[in-house]
């Protein structure tokens, strides 16, 4: 730890940390475009000007200095509001609204701008420029970003970023001085899947996601922290929606996982969500056809059937997609409820290797809950083709988009004399059941994931339930008790409490203890508190980061 | 037919390299363009390509550079480049009625090629040689002390 | 007072034919240095080059023991000769590259023996085709003679050199900007700290950076010794030789614009404005001097009544301009300073590298405001507005600069001296709406209205070499 002093006042920080950091930390704002904490630092946009006495000087140092490559030491004095730093950011911020458009009223990030937001509390009031501005066009810098040209404050964060974190150093600042103008190389688009990285980080509305463009003003939207569900990495990020729907996701700062980023398989992997067709009422099969029924009905035949089929000769396949607590749910559901031993894993693909950047890896798996069910399940746990080998019946649990089945277990599903799928989206399986439930998508559940490192991730619901779906856990517990079991859950939470205390290697993983850095299953063997990793960085994200 | 260096050039380019510590292969960026130019006149997508393999670093690091440099083109040139200074010493001493002269004689603006693709006439900061003011280059020659009549002596020489 | 005189020392013989060939250089003297040199340590160099007082002649002055003192301990190191030459009103490094390279060399085995250097480059600017051609077949002659390579002069030390072109940006003059280029990149400049070349330069390993003409200096240091080379330059009555910051040596001036004789004077540093034009052979057709830029254009403008400030490091850094890169502009009374200075900002805009943000914008909008005033169309108070948003660039009156390389004060320099001091001038273009050049006594601003003028300036001791 390393003591300063900041405007009169005395702080304790993280030693060695960037100044601006450090003033994260103790609650502080300075002022920044171009510095990001996990980016090189050129210091180029000038904004986080302050004064700085270093340890032992008798007083300031004639020139201000940048916040962002200033390292705290023990005895450092910064003025973060002398006049002169004031009138420096304002003179700075001046010169970055000389070109700017004044398109703050149909600009995407309006809301979320930093230019905006410093502008209003750094700035002049008044325009002196007078000369012509510079006014080059809007265009595509790849399929998934589009670059407002005239709103680039030349912060070289996106060049930084393909050349440091995604590796491909596609996009290049062009020309020199006033025509500077950040851009690809003809035919070279930018084309990588950690592209949507790039608009994040913009500090203005220069690049924009082609997906989100002018979906929605950032104001109207309603953000949860969450996981996503594309690989088994788990990135932390926020679902924000609106009017029910998905209208993006973001990702959000985890030291440990995934930095500040996330990938665009899990970025713009969330339409499914949206999709018009999603399963929203139960479905019985009458007379051939599936038609609508009632939650009850449906309980009641399908615990029925299993009951005359025989709970032995009954599969329970359940997902790596579910969370932990429903998975567990499940788990009582096969052992209490159907009593089989048959309980298959139904799983989305897993490549053959994870794709590595320089700075992130998208994992092989694309599974975001496989660690929970082989933990939650343990060695009972057999492949889907396993269980259902000689079964009659099944319960199926899906919930993963495109329903991928190879052809022998869709031959093996269909051949059962009754199935019953819990799912999202209709499919051939959910088409050829003898009964369709309707579940939830990753946005509309409560509970956690586990990632491939064993932490433990909470979702949180973003979405309400679609048309009359259960969760996923619910309905397990319903239907355990409709064949006899007694489960009592009133909340997902109350799952995670039971899963600590009956699965060994979730023992502390209570719903208090789980926050939203999530729990390392790991760490906790070994004993203690994990020290944590670059507080600096949660301090900053915590202020910087939306 | 993609762009390639000439045997010759490809081995001037690799007892470039050995310039550099091996890591930082990129350090010959501006040696391996000037190089690539003096063969093609100008560097196309499809030199920069070519480079950009050549060297390890993407495209657009190397379109960075093209831009950021005068002296490289990324647009094709004529036979001749013509550069007029028009720095302070060489205003003091005239260049404006020198650079007027030229580009009446040859029809173009600065940045402008002739129609017959002889020349490319372009401004250039002080040439570092403000004593001979005003002075242009003609392609890698150095004249100074122009007057009009010695423009077009080295004009008409040009065609 | 006699007239002034030239005292060529790394001129001399630069005009003998065939200078830039090994035979001749060597023919007159070249190459004596490498006798003496390897009998010499680290230490000892260091000492010899920090008493000779020798300062860094491409632009900031620093010192060159100074300097080599705060040379980092990573290996490899590296030595820059920066021949990037670019300043408007700069053109003595060209000269020596043309004609004697040979001397750059020898003073780069100086410098890269003293700081255990096995690896040099020299940064050529793209434009020097003559001048680089010239030095690549003297390193190959030198390379031949055993000069350079396995083991210099037959001494147990190796040392290369390799020449590296620009390709037409000024900034590529600015040590961090060239170190970046050098790397492949656009030159754009680094921010110190911590990228003091010293420290971390090139490949991120200590780097010394030093101007073609502060290198060249060295064989004549390391032959005729620290006392010998100290009894060149300026020294002030009273004030002991080594406490006034150092003014050794001579100086290799630029001079340029309205004289009869432009070209480059090698002087013992001292001499005063008026006598380097003079030696110039006055101004054209025996005109009236409107003003003088003394160091290169990025040097505050002086005006009739500041000439006989003596140009030195001190003299004119008290005269709040500098020495910079000795390039002295003369302009007579037929100049328009505002045309001038829109000339100035012009180059300055196109050479702006573009990564700060006061640098980016506040460039060009400077020069637009005085092409605006140039063209007829200046509006009341545009002069101060110039004034403002020049200094909100780096302010030259607190000697701060909000950017990341001191090019931003290399414009407010010229834009706020200018409108200061020919004020009269800018306003008779706002108040009559067009290009009007008033008459030198009417143009200037009244010296006491003046930003650093009267001043008291140390009286320099004149020499008898000075004078003939
Ligand atoms: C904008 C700018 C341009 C410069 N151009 C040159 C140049 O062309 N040649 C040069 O030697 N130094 C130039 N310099 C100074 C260098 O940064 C550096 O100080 C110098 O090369 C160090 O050498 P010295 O110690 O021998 O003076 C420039 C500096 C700035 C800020
Ligand atoms: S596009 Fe955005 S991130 Fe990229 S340089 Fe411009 S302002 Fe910065
Ligand atoms: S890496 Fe995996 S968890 Fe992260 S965003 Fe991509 S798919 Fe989602
Ligand atoms: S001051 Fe100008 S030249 Fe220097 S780094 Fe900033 S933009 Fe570039
Ligand atoms: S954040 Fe420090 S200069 Fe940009
Ligand atoms: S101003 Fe033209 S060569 Fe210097």
């Amino acid at each position: 730890m390393a003591k300063i002093i900041m405007d009169g006042q005395e702080y304790e920080v993280s030693d060695g940390i960037s100044v601006v950091q450090a003033a994260a930390e103790v609650g502080v704002t300075i002022p920044h475009y171009c510095y990001h904490p996990s980016l090189g630092a050129p210091a180029n946009c000038r904004m986080c000007l302050i004064e700085l006495t270093p340890p032992g000087a008798p007083g300031p140092i004639r020139q201000l200095t940048t916040a962002c490559t200033t390292r705290v030491g023990d005895g450092m004095e910064i003025s973060n509001s002398a006049p002169r730093v004031k009138q420096a950011r304002a003179t700075t911020l001046q010169f970055l609204l000389a070109h700017h458009p004044l398109d703050c009223p149909t600009c995407d990030e309006a809301g979320e701008c930093f230019l905006q937001d410093y502008a209003y509390e750094f700035g002049h009031d008044r325009s002196v420029y007078q000369e012509i501005k510079n006014v080059p066009p809007r265009k595509s810098l790849g399929p998934t970003v589009d670059l407002f040209t005239t709103r680039c404050i030349v912060c070289t964060r996106c060049v930084r970023f393909t050349e440091e974190i995604s590796g491909g150093a596609e996009i290049g600042l062009m020309h020199r001085g006033v025509h500077d103008e950040i851009d690809v190389a003809p035919d070279k688009p930018l084309d990588n899947k950690l592209s949507g990285n790039v608009v994040d980080i913009c500090p203005v509305g220069a690049l924009v996601s082609k997906d989100f463009l002018y979906r929605s003003r950032p104001w109207f939207l309603t953000k949860k922290p969450s996981v996503c569900n594309r690989c088994s990495k788990g990135c932390n990020i926020h679902v924000e929606s609106r009017e029910g729907e998905v209208a993006r996701l973001r990702p959000r700062y985890h030291a440990d996982v995934n930095d500040f980023w996330m990938c665009d398989d899990g970025r713009f992997g969330y339409e499914y969500v949206n999709s018009p067709d999603r399963l929203r009422l139960p479905a019985l099969r009458k007379d051939g056809e599936l038609i609508p029924a009632g939650w009850r009905e449906l309980l009641e035949t399908a615990a029925e059937k299993i009951q005359a089929l025989g709970g032995e000769q009954t599969a329970v396949i359940t997902s790596a997609w579910m969370t932990n607590e429903e998975l567990y749910a499940v788990k009582r559901l096969a052992e209490e409820g159907v009593g089989t031993e048959r309980i298959g894993l139904f799983e989305g693909p897993v490549e053959d290797e994870d794709e590595v950047f320089p700075k992130f890896v998208i994992e092989r798996d694309k599974n975001p809950n496989r660690a929970g069910a082989e933990l939650i399940f343990g060695d009972g746990l057999k492949t889907a083709a396993e269980a259902l080998d000689g079964a009659k019946a099944a319960v199926f649990f899906g919930g993963i988009p495109g329903a991928p089945l190879d052809d022998a277990l869709m031959d093996r599903l269909t051949a059962l004399e009754y199935l019953l799928t819990v799912d999202i989206l209709p499919s051939a399986l959910t088409e050829a059941a003898d009964a369709a439930a309707p579940g939830t998508a990753f946005t509309e559940k409560e509970g956690c994931f586990t990632n491939s490192a064993k932490r433990v991730q909470r979702l949180s619901k973003a979405l309400p339930n679609l048309g009359n779906a259960l969760a996923e856990w619910q309905f397990a517990a319903y239907l355990a008790n409709a064949l006899g079991a007694n489960i009592e859950y009133e909340s997902a939470a109350q799952i995670t409490d039971d899963l600590a205390s009956t699965v060994a290697a979730f023992h502390g993983a209570v719903d208090e203890a789980i926050d939203w850095r999530g729990f390392c299953l790991e760490e906790k063997t070994d004993g203690g508190e994990a020290e944590e990793t670059a507080p600096e960085n949660w301090a900053y994200a915590s202020r910087f980061w939306r | 037919m993609a762009f390639e260096f000439t045997p010759e050039r490809l081995a001037q380019f690799h007892e470039l390299l050995t310039h550099y510590p091996e890591e930082h292969a990129r350090a010959a960026m501006l040696p391996t363009l000037h190089l690539a130019q003096e063969q093609n006149g100008y560097l196309s997508q499809d030199v920069q390509a070519y480079v950009a393999g050549l060297l390890g670093v993407s495209e657009a690091q190397v379109l960075d550079v093209v831009t950021f440099y005068p002296m490289f083109f990324d647009a094709p040139v004529g036979k001749h480049i013509v550069r007029v200074c028009k720095t302070l010493s060489c205003d003091l001493c005239g260049c404006r009625e020198i650079i007027e002269h030229i580009k009446e004689r040859l029809e173009v603006d600065f940045d402008e090629t002739t129609e017959d693709g002889s020349v490319t006439l372009l401004s250039s900061e002080c040439l570092a040689a403000c004593d001979q003011a005003p002075v242009m280059m003609i392609n890698d020659d150095l004249h100074g002390r122009l007057t009009l009549e010695r423009v077009d002596e080295l004009m008409d020489a040009l065609e | 007072m006699g007239k002034p005189k030239e005292r060529r020392i790394l001129y001399e013989n630069i005009d003998a034919p065939d200078m830039h060939t090994l035979d001749v250089y060597r023919r007159h003297g070249g190459y004596a240095s490498l006798e003496k040199l390897f009998d010499l340590n680290a230490e000892q160099l260091l000492d010899i080059v920090r008493d000779s007082g020798l300062r860094g002649r491409g632009g900031a002055g620093v010192s060159a023991g100074f300097k080599w003192n705060l040379m980092g301990q990573g290996e490899p190191k590296y030595l820059i000769a920066n021949a990037d030459e670019s300043e408007p009103g700069t053109f003595s490094n060209r000269y020596i590259l043309q004609h004697k390279p040979h001397m750059l060399i020898e003073g780069m085995i100086i410098a890269a023996w003293s700081l255990g250097v096995h690896k040099a480059y020299v940064y050529v600017r793209g434009e020097f085709t003559l001048g680089k051609k010239r030095l690549d077949a003297a390193i190959q002659e030198a390379y031949e003679a055993g000069i350079l390579g396995e083991s210099v002069a037959g001494h147990d030390f190796a040392l290369d050199i390799y020449t590296h072109a620009g390709a037409g940006a000024y900034i590529c003059g600015e040590e961090t900007g060239l170190i970046e280029s050098l790397e492949g990149k656009r030159g754009q400049p680094r921010v110190k700290p911590p990228f003091f070349p010293a420290a971390i330069g090139v490949f991120m390993q200590p780097t010394m950076v030093h101007n073609v003409e502060t290198l060249s200096n060295l064989p004549y240091i390391i032959n005729n010794g620290t006392e010998w080379y100290q009894s060149l330059g300026a020294v002030y009555k009273d004030t002991p030789r080594g406490v006034d910051p150092m003014n050794t040596g001579t100086k290799l001036y630029c001079v340029s614009g309205h004289v009869e004789k432009p070209g480059v004077y090698e002087v013992e540093m001292g001499l005063t404005v008026r006598e380097l034009v003079e030696l110039a052979g006055g101004v054209r057709g025996g005109n009236e001097v409107k003003a003088v830029i003394p160091g290169g254009s990025s040097a505050p403008v002086l005006t009739p009544y500041e000439l006989d400030v003596p140009v030195d490091f001190t003299c004119l850094q008290m005269a709040k301009t500098m020495l910079g890169s000795g390039g002295i502009i003369v302009m007579d009374e037929t100049t328009c300073t505002v045309r001038a200075l829109e000339n100035l900002m012009d180059f300055y805009a196109h050479e702006s590298c573009g990564q700060c943000t006061p640098c980016r914008v506040g460039t060009p909008w400077t020069r637009d405001i005085v092409a605006r005033i140039e063209a007829g169309k200046g509006r009341p108070g545009d002069v101060d507005h110039l004034i403002e948003v020049a200094n909100n660039v780096a302010n030259i009156d607190t000697f701060t600069w909000n950017t990341i390389c001191v090019f931003g004060i290399a414009v407010s320099w010229p834009a706020v001296s200018f409108a200061r001091k020919f004020r009269p001038e800018f306003e008779a273009h706002i108040e009559q709406g067009k290009c009007v050049t008033l008459p030198v006594s009417e143009a200037v601003a009244p010296p006491e209205e003046n930003y650093a003028w009267p001043q008291e300036l140390p009286e320099v001791e004149r020499k008898p070499t000075w004078d003939y």
